[in-house]
């Protein structure tokens, strides 16, 4: 009930007559998979001023120190052949069959300036560069895979990264 | 005994201009590629009274690429890179004209159709 209550209320504003106890924010804080929606939705999310009390608003908060979600292999997977679905040059027949073992000239019939454009495409993606030298290693969609799972050290099952952004007893020094 | 037996082996090769085989020449050709590639947002802002779209600019410029692709002859896939390599720095240094609309349009339609029909090719003179 409290959670429909912020969500058609107060976003950003400060809370003066809320009295919150303090483990309830700080479990609103935090974007895990408890606090989304039922459907798996994240947005909107409300936030409420951590710090209620106004005698503790002098203390600064850490901020939301707000770690990128752990990659998985199947999310590298899927951004991959994403990046391939929405590829212009292919055709339509093939789009929704590219699977882990097509091979990008052999398959999809592409020639190596489109090679080129799909590697740049990834690029931009993923956010490093490919060197020139792996250009012809990746010419499938599993190999590419491979390579940024080595690129990107992607490990099977990912630790959930602990952020002590939440925790009031590291404001005056942070880890 | 002609020339040709009695010249030395240094000789009878040609001085490369840039690359000394195919596979360095298709490198330096993918390379230019992809810095036409990359340089794409950056002619959309640039030339901005043009409304470039990206996928248009793509096509245009695989266009130019694709124009050239029977070419054999190393000497001459060199100078054709290095060619693109100037056009690339005059482009994004914004030497050119930015009114200059033609710069990337797509060539198709202004090449001259060579005519098929009988009376046609007579009046061009094949």
């Amino acid at each position: 009930m409290l959670k429909t209550i912020f969500r058609n209320g107060c976003r950003l504003r400060p809370t003066f007559n809320i009295c919150l106890s303090t483990s309830l924010s700080n479990r609103l804080h935090t974007l895990s998979p408890s606090n989304t929606y039922q459907n798996g939705q994240v947005w909107p999310h409300v936030f409420v001023l951590r710090r209620t009390s106004i005698l503790d608003r002098h203390i600064k908060d850490a901020g939301q120190m707000r770690t990128p979600p752990p990659l998985t292999p199947r999310d590298i997977e899927s951004r991959v052949l994403r990046i391939c679905n929405e590829y212009d040059k292919i055709q339509e027949a093939q789009k929704n069959k590219i699977a882990l073992e097509t091979h990008f000239m052999n398959d999809l019939g592409l020639d190596s300036l489109d090679h080129v454009e799909i590697i740049v495409a990834l690029e931009n993606e993923f956010g490093f560069e490919i060197p020139d030298a792996d250009y012809d290693k990746l010419y499938t969609v599993k190999a590419v895979v491979d390579y940024l799972k080595n690129r990107m050290h992607v490990v099977e099952r990912p630790k959930p990264v602990v952020s002590s952004a939440s925790d009031p007893r590291y404001d005056e020094h942070h880890h | 005994m002609s020339l040709t037996t009695r010249l030395p082996q240094t000789l009878k090769q040609v001085r490369p201009v840039l690359s000394t085989d195919h596979a360095e020449a298709k490198r330096r050709v993918l390379n230019l590629y992809k810095i036409w590639l990359r340089q794409i947002p950056y002619l959309r802002v640039d030339y901005i009274k043009n409304n470039w779209t990206e996928t248009h600019l793509r096509n245009v410029i695989k266009e130019n690429f694709m124009r050239n692709k029977d070419v054999t002859d190393l000497r001459v896939i060199d100078l054709l890179i290095v060619r693109g390599q100037m056009d690339f720095v005059e482009t994004a240094e914004i030497w050119r004209q930015q009114h200059n609309t033609a710069l990337m349009d797509s060539k198709k339609d202004s090449y001259k159709k060579k005519s098929t029909s009988f009376l046609g090719r007579f009046y061009e003179g094949h």
